[in-house]
């Protein structure tokens, strides 16, 4: 059996087969398959739960009653998931995206800016209707072999299926989703580069673009973040003195070794629950050599390819004699990667600036230590239990790694440590941003900030 | 709730919405008298009220099958192969 199972599908047969008895199975048509495959045989998740209830067997004519019904399932995920924000946003249907795909009848071109910023719905709709066009255009190419070819329309059709418009509209769609900013960052970077294979689909390790599902997945919540924390300086302040604290990287180089070798268990478990499968989000490099090692370089400038490149040290080098394990280093800077928008930082209005104008157009994530504060968290709970792993200690003693200190109180980072594994604990959710945002979680670290003194129902602290 | 996929080179594909916890043993155990089978993870598993009798001889002949749970339409919350293993 082939391990992908996209490519698995890549048949023209597909039967269905419903796990109750009652309903029949049904053969996807083959008629539909050879107009537009393969198109539809793109991908088995979006062939089978798109499948509309007029996809009926050719052969055996089966009544709708016995398609399975797909809009049925995808409802009951979200209110199982509570994936509040699509309840609202709609999918286009299977039939929608393959009239698109056939009957496309693009605006004219007129926007040249590759500069990854939608300014409203037409122009959103200009760029991805002249990708789709596009699409078509590279498969007569003859720089590009046949996969290759395949693979243009098999993405095209990933990113229309991942669009959402809003419910009872036709074509409104919300420019500020992810997935619908990704969808327009792709067929941008086609109509740039065309059948330049290399550019628009070629993957290298540590280049992370628009097709990955992780970038920017949680960029609202970090916004959510930044602007709760507006009105909390102390939040703020404790935010800057913890990601500037040394004393974090509490693991020596003499447990160097065992220290990475348990941080990839972790980073594993880790990538399992965040559903990410791809092992070639980072490279490996050291930080002697590469001045963006351990960090997410941001490439979102006008006219360059949007996308990240992130370079993680070998050995767990951080620098100035401070080892942090790779597997903590990776989790890190990849929650960083989830933290950025999809779409630079250029507004509409940039359009009209020069190039030059644009250039220095300043990141309000640069300099921010707030999108620092969810990730050193979790990296502080992640190397304190390591650390006490090999130590043999409990995970809930409170260890002495030293302090931050805000007027004249002084906090402990292994108290921090204990008690934000103990929120991590509490509130398991996949976006740190989300669980930093908590009032539970803002209230205490707007306290500490603050200078004043404080109790928390904690272990007594140790020596280590 | 799910359904199965099977294409013409006999493989299988096992799509649902089970909450089951992915495992990397997961196994799927067919009986094939019943014409019924459980999605079994570590420490979970998970009803299927009925697999097709034609289902049966791609799945004896592959010995495996990926299973797919979703988050919303687009995307695989979870994606694993497992083991058939033919019980009963």
């Amino acid at each position: 059996m082939k391990a992908d199972f996209y490519s698995a599908f890549l048949t023209n047969k597909v039967k269905v087969f419903a796990t109750n008895k009652d309903v029949k199975p049904f053969v996807l048509p083959r008629k539909i398959m050879r107009k537009v495959s393969p198109f539809l045989i793109a991908s088995a998740m979006t062939f089978s739960a798109c499948a509309p209830k007029g996809n009926q067997n050719i052969d055996n004519q089966p009544k709708s009653s016995d398609v399975v019904n797909f809009t049925e399932i995808y409802h009951e995920v979200i209110n199982k998931y509570n994936l509040t924000a699509l309840m609202e946003k709609e999918p286009f249907s299977q039939n929608e995206i393959n009239d698109m795909i056939i009957h496309n009848n693009p605006p004219e071109f007129v926007d040249y800016n590759f500069n990854h910023c939608p300014e409203n719905l037409d122009n959103f709709w200009e760029i991805v209707k002249n990708g789709i066009q596009a699409t078509k255009d590279v498969q007569k190419s003859l720089l590009l072999n046949c996969k290759q070819k395949k693979e243009y329309q098999i993405v095209a059709f990933k990113m229309l299926s991942q669009m959402t418009r809003i419910k009872g509209t036709r074509s409104v769609v919300d420019l500020s989703d992810y997935n619908n900013l990704k969808t327009f960052l792709y067929f941008e970077k086609l109509l740039q580069y065309g059948d330049n294979y290399e550019k628009v689909l070629e993957k290298d390790d540590g280049l992370i673009n628009e097709q990955h599902e992780l970038f920017g997945r949680y960029y609202k919540d970090y916004e959510s973040l930044e602007q709760k924390t507006q009105k909390l300086p102390n939040v703020r302040k404790f935010a800057y003195q913890l990601y500037n604290n040394d004393d974090r990287f509490m693991i020596s180089y003499q447990d160097s070794a065992q220290a990475n070798k348990l941080s990839m268990v972790m980073l594993q478990k880790w990538m399992e629950k965040q559903n990410i499968t791809d092992k070639k989000l980072w490279y490996l490099t050291t930080v002697d050599e590469d001045y963006y090692a351990n960090g997410v370089a941001y490439w979102g400038l006008r006219g360059s390819s949007l996308e990240l490149s992130l370079g993680i040290d070998r050995q767990g080098n951080v620098g100035e004699g401070d080892f942090s394990p790779v597997g903590a280093i990776i989790i890190h800077e990849l929650q960083h990667v989830m933290q950025r928008k999809p779409a630079s930082d250029e507004t509409p209005e940039d359009n009209q600036k020069s190039d030059d104008e644009v250039a220095f157009i300043s990141s309000p994530y640069e300099g921010s230590y707030i999108a620092e504060l969810g990730p050193t968290l979790y990296s502080l709970v992640v190397e304190d239990r390591l650390y006490k792993q090999l130590k043999g200690f409990d995970e809930d003693k409170i260890l002495d790694y030293g302090n931050l200190r805000f007027g004249r109180t002084n906090v402990k980072l292994g108290e921090i440590a204990v008690w934000f594994g103990k929120m991590m604990d509490k509130y398991p959710d996949n976006s740190i941003d989300k669980l930093v945002a908590k009032d539970e979680v803002l209230q205490q670290l707007n306290l500490w900030g603050s200078g004043k003194k404080q109790i928390l129902q904690l272990s007594k602290t140790v020596e280590r | 709730m799910g359904c199965f996929l099977l294409n013409e080179f006999g493989e299988v594909l096992l799509e649902l919405k089970s909450g089951l916890r992915f495992s990397p043993d997961m196994r799927l155990e067919v009986n094939e008298e019943k014409q019924s089978a459980e999605l079994k993870s570590a420490d979970a598993s998970f009803k299927i009220d009925f697999v097709h009798p034609e289902l049966m001889l791609p799945l004896k002949q592959n010995r495996y099958l990926f299973v797919v749970e979703r988050n919303n339409q687009f995307y695989a919350l979870n994606t694993q192969l497992a083991k058939v293993v033919f019980v009963g």
